[in-house]
């Protein structure tokens, strides 16, 4: 006993020694080495498919502007950190990256309540800040900062609302919202916004938490209401159940949802009950227009055939959208690099032409997929934001691959018809498990099950 | 009306799912004294076995037939049974005459060794189940309240397993050396009661049980990922306790209850606070009757 | 002047504040190194500091689940949901209070508010739940912690799933490793106190701990408001610290972090907690690289860790333990008691469908020696349990000192004056000989444990009468020696003898021993009846006594009652007890009884 204690002390004093050496010394910003950019994400737990596919499409990116001689001379360097889907772990690993391996820039985190507890640091820091999947408006709002290269929920529910009042013309909807995900509250609360001032009434309000696997009396209460459409925004792992289970109680107008849909497993599971269903993306992968194309391409075959999902092209456009910014911007110092950001005008990206608006959110349109026989994606519409360009949603090309829409100054240009399904998770929440490393194999991923309850 | 009757029978068909659930912890607690948290998690293995067993070794999934759910659900209940073996004999048996706070904490060390083991081995995917020639959308209108032939399963199967169980017990032999472990463990020794077979069997008995469960659950719900166990087993465990913890009519009566207080409490109060109901229940319970419904409050001799 | 306010007053003050002078005088040092090398943005050591801070929060938390876990013995898993309604609350306060603070007064009575609502929840929580069995309660934690969690996420008032920000950073290093040191110091002075003794007794040997006068319930209840509001105090520094909280950050995982904390440190010790909590905090930043598999690696090391060595690092030893073998001992003084009764009037119970005790009835007064006596079954023991209240009689009255015991616990019937010993030996086993007795001394002492807290001069006081009390009781009882000896480790007639000195020590009026003459041989037997007798004359004690070997009850009982099927057959002097021929043929079946009526009625003689 009296030994222990002596040896353990001894091991904390190593342990703080350690770590010590760790903080000094290290990437010290020096003018000819590489140039560090900082990530963090959900390399474990159950949101890890989301970290895994946004650390596929940044390192993609980065690769890519490497080849290209990278930033005024000088090679770009990742260096990603694990937050195990926990946000004090994201605020950890943001200031072990600031403070110790003196990052010029963060990327992350896909989840807004991590990218919450990271933008303080990064402020306080500055140290500009990019989030590709954060759709949660406060994120931004931290500080002058912190950028995003995604719209905000405000815009998706605004979309989910024009679509169904414009397009599907319902004046009565039901919503069945995650209460555990502030995603899916955010959306089912901006959509009731929208929706009610274009005049349509919500009959019905339920919740569900993630991971649930009964909806019936939910459903039940729902088609007591008699709803002409039904609002689910939420994510694949539970839509598709709901789904299934909305048409068994005999529920039989369309489901609509927002990108948290995007998923194989989402027709994996809830097979044909989602067939006359909608939902928003930010871009569909079997688009043919030749950057979408380019960078399926490459990702196949950077990731051993795996197709990317929406969360791999946002990170690759938030890498993309950083790289620009420190090419134009004199020095990469934190100020340098964030008015450059700042100014960031129709870059051509992936999921569409980004220009940073004064809340330093993207302004881009969203596209509106149905899901069609055998889970086929088909193309429904594309809604602007409000104060841009007016959609015209109604102009779908149900024909032709070989005349793809201008892509010239086009946001997410419209897809083919006939397109499968995307592997696409979408943000979530903070949760936390280990999962496994599939990205390192280059294997196929599946997707996180819901949030673990425990946490 | 209708509707009332629509949540019945689903409060129904999901209660008789955490009734099999519960065997398995109340057996447990009967013979152990021991609340098994890593019971939920077997109660997972049996779905992704179901799942590996019908998707992966076989092609059951793509041809589902009745004898091949069957042999699905014999190989899936193997499987638990073993790993329930398994855990006691290397975790819970050496740890025997410690105190009860070491056991509960291997118990709980298990679970987490087999959610995240599992995530880690299966991958946190959710995989879709399919290994009957049947699905919940098969259903059939009493009255105008749908049932589906899956609920009707479920109900039955827990029903007939819940009747075998109750002959093991009260009319075996080895049954009553169950109840005599129950009750003292070292004078059934002393009796020549081999108490490591006999506890070694409930843990079996348990298990198998869960697996059964497991693949009913995933016919009914299709969706199985290796924490789905986390939320049934807590709810189950809540039924045993309500039920009367070591009861074994009292976990199906207590199944019953909760899966009806869920449903009907989720769509005439507020679906938002469904987490909560079970374990608000769990806590009026024991500060009410903590002994449960059916059990019964016994003096301890000192 | 001085002499009427000030004399006394100052120096108690005088002594309080020395004895918490070494929390005091770490502030400064506190603050310099928060002020000249965690706050400078030079140095680039944020995240390093990042680390100590976690530390230092998971020091609070762990100590002060060691309180319930530890000390008390009690299963609680459902910590995170306290740091929540702590952090939670006075965040929102803080939110919502003055911009600027810089004298962080507002800030202290936030964290307070907050602390404050933790605790209340304690109560709210422990009080209905603690009389549970250790699963159960564990259950509830548990259940409770999720209910915390769920309710947050549902609160847009609380930030919902995406949490409450931001935060004012109103707290850094100085203040997180202040009031960790004052909670191990806190932790160490309860735990040194009576009071601490108290919680091990409930840890112990609950039926013991009543009987020797310990509240059980309300020691738990203690023990689990104190720790939760520690925990709220740790969640309001976090949230400060951080200037964010998310519901996502207070799981059953969260919780269970800790309780691996308190185990791997060994339950009861706080610097083993203390130092669990360091390890377990920089354990992940350095498993970063098989981060996958981590949560498997953790759950593995737990199971083992209870397989291998399941009283963790330290087991219930301190540091300080260590430091205070090496000084000396001290010397005794001594102490004395009075009268009483007891008053028993045609006591029926049944358990079941069985009648244990029927319509019995008995009177002890002062100084007298009385035994119970009857065959095995008889129920001697229930008769005791009766007395002592363990369980109420279903019919009849029971009076200690005139006062009917109806409704009350064993522990408010030890208060009276009525002490006993058990028939299977309930020591606190991993107790010292020493520590068995000055348990017993609790109830008898006034200090609170604010004061012990404190280390006031009035809890000074009391440890000394306390302490020169057991040992003159141990001294009486020839334990003497074996004062520091765990109680487990005495041979089993020392056992026994100790048992009775800690009886002695609640001050009883009457004492009941439950067969303490079992497994001892025929000269300890001979030791034994001096003993009893001079306990009598010394203590003053009423003594009902419970034995199965004749020669002694005989030789040491001046009234015999003898039970068989719980009613009373006979009762009278040794003489006439001996010869009742209803006796015999209870012990020894009709036939003997026959005999010996034979033989009475033949020569008069003998039995």
């Amino acid at each position: 006993m009296r030994r222990i204690l002596p040896s353990l002390l001894a091991l904390a004093a190593l342990a703080a020694c350690k770590k010590q050496d760790q903080g000094s010394g290290m990437m010290s910003p020096d003018a000819t080495g590489p140039i560090v950019i900082g990530e963090v994400g959900s390399m474990t737990g159950t949101e890890a498919t989301f970290g895994l596919s946004s650390a596929n499409g940044i390192q993609l990116a980065i690769d890519e502007f490497n080849a290209k001689g990278g930033v005024k001379g000088r090679q770009l360097q990742v260096k990603v950190l694990d937050d195990q889907g926990r946000p004090e772990e994201a605020a950890t690993a943001a200031t072990r990256l600031i403070a110790s391996e003196h990052v010029v820039a963060l990327l992350g985190e896909v989840a807004s309540t991590r990218s919450m507890f990271m933008a303080p640091k990064a402020q306080q820091a500055k140290v500009p800040m990019v989030t590709p999947s954060s759709t949660n408006p406060a994120v931004t709002e931290k500080g002058d900062y912190i950028f995003r290269a995604c719209f905000i929920d405000p815009f998706q529910g605004y979309v989910g609302a024009t679509f169904a009042h414009d397009n599907l013309k319902v004046k009565k909807v039901a919503i069945l919202k995650d209460v555990r995900n502030d995603y899916s509250v955010g959306l089912a609360k901006n959509f009731i916004e929208a929706f009610t001032k274009a005049g349509g009434q919500i009959v019905a309000q339920e919740s569900y938490s993630n991971g649930d696997v009964d909806f019936k009396a939910q459903l039940t209460n729902i088609k007591a209401a008699a709803p002409q459409a039904l609002y689910v925004p939420g994510y694949y792992t539970d839509v598709g159940l709901i789904a299934r289970q909305a048409r068994e109680a005999g529920i039989t107008v369309p489901l609509l949802g927002g990108d948290g849909w995007d998923s194989e497993k989402l027709y994996e599971i809830g097979g044909a009950a989602l067939e006359g269903s909608y939902f928003s993306n930010h871009y569909s992968v079997d688009d043919l227009s030749p950057r979408i194309q380019e960078f399926v391409v490459k990702f196949k075959k950077a990731y051993g055939g795996q197709v990317p999902d929406s969360l791999a092209a946002q990170a690759y456009d938030a890498a993309g959208m950083l790289y620009d910014a420190m090419k134009r911007a004199n020095d990469i110092s934190g100020p340098a690099v964030r008015d450059a950001l700042a100014q960031t005008k129709d870059y051509r990206g992936v999921t569409g032409d980004i220009t940073m608006d004064d809340k330093r959110n993207a302004t881009k349109p969203a596209v509106v997929l149905r899901v069609g026989k055998g889970g086929k994606y088909e193309f429904s519409g594309r809604i602007q934001p409000e104060g841009m360009k007016e959609s015209n949603p109604a102009e779908a090309p149900r024909a032709n691959p070989d005349q793809p829409k201008k892509t010239e100054g086009n946001t997410a240009p419209n897809p083919a018809p006939g397109t499968t399904p995307t592997p696409t998770p979408a943000p979530a929440p903070g949760a936390t498990t280990s999962a496994q490393n599939a990205a390192t194999t280059g294997q196929r991923q599946g997707v996180p099950a819901g949030e673990h309850p425990k946490k | 009306m209708i509707h009332f009757l629509q949540h019945v029978v689903h409060g129904v068909s999901l209660g008789s799912i955490y009734a099999l659930i519960a065997l398995g912890y109340t057996m447990v607690y009967g013979v152990l004294k021991l609340i098994n948290f890593a019971h939920g998690d077997v109660f997972m293995l049996g779905s992704m076995m179901g799942w590996y067993a019908s998707s992966r070794w076989t092609q059951e999934a793509a041809h589902p037939s009745w004898l091949g759910a069957i042999a699905v659900t014999l190989v899936s209940m193997a499987i638990c049974g073993t790993t329930g073996f398994l855990i006691e004999r290397f975790g819970y048996r050496p740890l025997r005459d410690s105190p009860k706070l070491n056991s509960l904490i291997t118990a709980i060390g298990f679970s987490f060794l087999l959610e995240y083991g599992g995530q880690f081995v299966f991958g946190p995917n959710p995989r879709a189940f399919g290994a009957l020639p049947i699905s919940s959308s098969d259903q059939f209108p009493v009255l105008g309240v749908s049932i589906s032939y899956i609920d009707v399963l479920c109900v039955g199967v827990s029903v007939v397993l819940m009747v075998v169980l109750h002959r093991i017990i009260f009319h075996s032999r080895t049954g009553t050396a169950m109840r005599a472990v129950s009750w003292n463990p070292s004078v059934a020794a002393l009796m020549g009661i081999n108490i490591d077979r006999i506890i070694s069997f409930t843990f079996v008995l348990g298990s198998v049980l869960a697996a059964v469960a497991g693949i009913l659950f995933a016919s009914a719900y299709r969706k199985v990922d290796p924490l789905m166990g986390l939320m049934p087993g807590l709810k189950a465990f809540v039924a045993a306790v309500l039920g009367g913890i070591g009861n074994v009519q009292g976990a199906m009566l207590g199944g019953l209850i909760l899966g009806l207080a869920e449903q009907l409490v989720a769509s005439y109060v507020s679906s938002q606070w469904k987490d909560a109901i079970a374990f608000s229940i769990l806590i009026l319970i024991l500060l009410i009757k903590p002994s449960g419904l059916l059990g019964k409050g016994a003096a301890e001799k000192v | 002047m001085a002499g009427f306010f000030g004399g006394s007053a100052l120096q108690r003050t005088g002594r309080a504040a020395r004895s918490w002078l070494p929390f005091f005088v770490a502030i400064p040092f506190l603050v310099l190194i928060q002020e000249k090398i965690a706050l400078n943005p030079e140095l680039g050591l944020e995240y390093v500091f990042q680390n100590i801070n976690h530390i230092g929060v998971a020091i609070i938390l762990a100590v002060s689940l060691n309180l319930v876990n530890g000390l008390t013995g009690q299963f609680s898993i459902g910590h995170a949901g306290f740091m929540a309604i702590g952090g939670y609350v006075s965040a929102v306060l803080v939110m919502h209070g003055p911009e600027e603070d810089p004298f962080r007064i507002f800030f202290v009575l936030a964290v307070l508010a907050g602390a404050g609502a933790a605790a209340l929840a304690g109560y709210l929580v422990g009080k209905p739940s603690l009389r549970l069995r250790g699963d159960y309660l564990a259950i509830v934690t548990l259940g409770f912690g999720e209910i915390i969690r769920v309710i947050i996420e549902n609160t847009p008032f609380f930030g919902g799933a995406i949490g409450l920000s931001p935060i004012p950073h109103r707290a850094d290093f100085a203040w997180i490793w202040a009031v960790a040191i004052g909670t191990i110091l806190v932790a160490k002075r309860l735990r040194d106190s009576t009071h601490g003794r108290a919680f091990l007794s409930v840890r112990e040997d609950e039926v013991a701990a009543e009987a020797m006068g310990i509240d059980t319930t309300g020691y738990k209840v203690r023990a689990f408001v104190i720790s939760a509001f520690f925990a709220g105090v740790a969640g309001a520094l976090s949230g400060a610290f951080e200037g964010n909280l998310a519901p996502q950050s207070f799981t059953f995982v969260r919780s269970f972090e800790v309780v691996a904390m308190v185990v791997l440190g060994g339950m009861g010790s706080i610097t083993g907690s203390t130092i669990a909590a360091a390890i377990l905090t920089i354990l992940p930043e350095y498993l970063r690289a098989v981060a996958n598999l981590r949560m498997v690696i953790y759950s593995m090391a737990l199971i083992g860790l209870m397989l291998v060595r399941p009283r963790g690092l330290l087991g219930t030893r301190e540091v300080w333990d260590w430091w205070r073998e090496r000084r000396g001992r001290r010397p005794a003084g001594k102490r004395e008691v009075t009268e009483a009764l007891i008053d028993v009037r045609s006591a029926t119970i049944r358990f079941g469908g069985l009648t244990a005790v029927c319509d019995f009835s008995l009177q002890v007064r002062p100084r007298e020696l009385v035994a119970l006596i009857g065959p095995n079954g008889a129920g001697k023991t229930t008769v005791f349990n009766l007395l002592t209240g363990v369980y109420p009689p279903n019919e009849g009255s029971i009076k200690v000192r005139g006062r009917d015991t109806r409704g009350l616990s064993p522990h408010d019937i030890a208060h009276l004056g009525c002490a006993r010993t058990f028939q299977n030996i309930r020591l606190f086993r991993e107790l010292t000989a020493f520590d068995n007795v000055r348990v017993a001394c609790h109830h008898l002492t006034r200090e609170s444990i604010a004061a012990a807290v404190r280390h006031g001069s009035l809890a000074e006081q009391e440890e000394k009468w306390v302490a020169e009390r057991s040992e003159e009781l141990l001294e009486i009882m020839g334990l003497a020696q074996r004062r520091d000896e765990l109680a487990k480790n005495l041979p089993y007639g020392e056992q026994r003898r100790l048992e009775i000195a800690r009886a002695l020590a609640t001050g009883p009026q009457v004492l009941l021993l439950d067969e303490p003459a079992a497994g001892t041989n025929t000269r300890e037997k001979s030791d034994l009846m001096a003993l009893i007798r001079s306990i009598r004359d010394r203590f003053g004690v009423a003594i009902l006594l419970i034995e199965h070997d004749m020669r002694l009850v005989m030789g040491v009982s001046e009234r015999i009652l003898v039970l068989d099927h719980g009613v009373t057959i006979a009762e009278g002097l040794p003489r006439e007890i001996q010869r009742n021929s209803k006796v015999i043929e209870a012990y020894l079946g009709e036939k003997y009884a026959k005999e010996h009526a034979a033989q009475i009625a033949a020569g008069g003689g003998a039995s």
